[in-house]
């Protein structure tokens, strides 16, 4: 019983030697026709009892499980029709499909991102010299402690001498290294004391901490060059 | 029951509907495994694992072909691939119904269309890809060159130049197969 009778038309050219192979072959598929044998179909049927329905979720599951690209692929693309096409479904299948595509497309992102890491490391994109995170820590220099013992008949001559230059003097003094600021430390002790009576540790500490602190916080901040 | 509603119902779990479809289809099936092996038995365990493997993989239908035909590629595959798997030593009386060589009124001129249906059915398997494919579509599942080139997602053209292509080259096969 042959459907779909061979036409030597079909090849789009006039070969009798490609006809002739042609029709020898559907000969030879009309006499090995034989039919299939009784209860085959039960058979079938028994072989799927256990199957859950083929839904395209399913589907999907069984290639992944196949290891399948190709039917993976072409399940996926039935789940994003099911997803998005005009279908009339169950929601809980048109959600099952979501599911599918959603969990697909982050597993593909996440595996790309991994294979662009790992060649970038390969290749060494990463690997170049880094420079260490300047890592600026606020630490509490040691301030010079406002003397209580200045007397409150100075301060207006002190109130003159509290300019913003001699003010940022004191954090270069703070250093414990000991610059050559540091022969200053006397100086703003009695400067900022005399004009901020009220609140006189806050003075040095607050404006000049970042610059007070270690010589790399220093240079990872760039304010000094 | 059209190939929509029996997808439609076999997807939504009418295994009913599944017995329909593979009532309908399980002749061209098992003939184009039996064309393939050559073996009434293998054909029979190749032709229920496909409709098994189409059974989990219906979701993927696309809808763009008949199932019959759908069905037939399957087949198809499975059958090469059982093929592939086995060494091809097949004695001309494992062949049954159409190369019985013992029935018939002229058993010498039956042993002789025998070996040739073997030698045919040899070179055919013997193609590369795609032209065995195709040609086994074509002649063993009787697909229409339409319906191959829905199935194999493959342009009406590509198909008739495969088709083309896998015959001249079994005609040589044969050719060879004569001579020798």
């Amino acid at each position: 019983m042959t459907r779909q009778p061979f036409d030597p038309a079909d090849l789009g050219v006039d070969d009798q030697a490609l006809a002739a192979v042609g029709r020898e072959l559907q000969a030879m598929a009309a006499d090995a026709s034989p039919f299939p044998p009784a209860g085959f179909a039960d058979r079938v049927m028994a072989a799927i009892a256990r199957d859950p329905a083929p839904t395209p979720p399913i589907a999907f599951l069984h290639a992944v499980g196949a290891v399948s690209l190709g039917d993976a692929w072409r399940g996926w693309l039935a789940n994003v029709r099911l997803v998005f096409g005009g279908r009339s479904v169950a929601r809980a299948l048109r959600l099952q499909a979501l599911a599918v595509v959603l969990v697909a497309v982050l597993a593909v992102g996440a595996g790309g991102t991994a294979a662009a890491v790992g060649a970038g490391a390969i290749l060494g994109t990463f690997t170049g010299p880094t420079e260490p995170t300047p890592v600026t820590t606020p630490t509490l220099s040691p301030t010079p402690s406002p003397t209580p013992s200045v007397e409150p008949s100075e301060s207006p001559d002190a109130s003159e001498s509290a300019e913003p230059a001699e003010s940022a003097e004191p954090s270069e003094s703070a250093e414990p290294n000991g610059s050559p600021d540091a022969s200053e430390t006397p100086e703003p002790s009695r400067t900022p004391d005399a004009s901020e009576t009220p609140e006189p540790n806050d003075t040095p500490t607050s404006t000049e901490t970042p610059h007070g602190s270690d010589e790399s916080g220093d240079a990872g901040s760039g304010s000094e060059g | 029951m059209d190939d929509r509603h029996l997808f439609d119902a076999i997807t939504a779990g009418d295994r009913d509907a599944f017995r329909a479809l593979v009532e309908r289809e399980q002749a061209p099936v098992f003939r184009a495994c039996y064309r393939i092996l050559g073996r009434v038995a293998e054909a029979e365990d190749v032709a229920q694992e496909s409709f098994v493997i189409a059974y989990r993989a219906i979701g993927t239908w696309r809808g763009d072909g008949p199932l019959g035909a759908w069905l037939g590629r399957i087949a198809t595959r499975q059958a090469l691939r059982r093929l592939g798997q086995r060494r091809e030593t097949v004695p001309l009386d494992s062949v049954g119904g159409a190369y019985d060589v013992s029935a018939g009124p002229d058993p010498l001129g039956a042993a002789i269309a025998a070996e040739r249906g073997l030698a045919v059915r040899n070179a055919v398997t013997a193609l590369k890809e795609p032209y065995r494919e195709i040609v086994a579509l074509r002649f063993f599942a009787e697909l229409s060159l339409n319906e191959i080139a829905d199935v194999t997602g493959r342009p009406l053209g590509t198909v008739k130049t495969h088709l083309h292509r896998g015959l001249a080259r079994l005609r040589d096969a044969l050719a060879r197969e004569t001579v020798a």
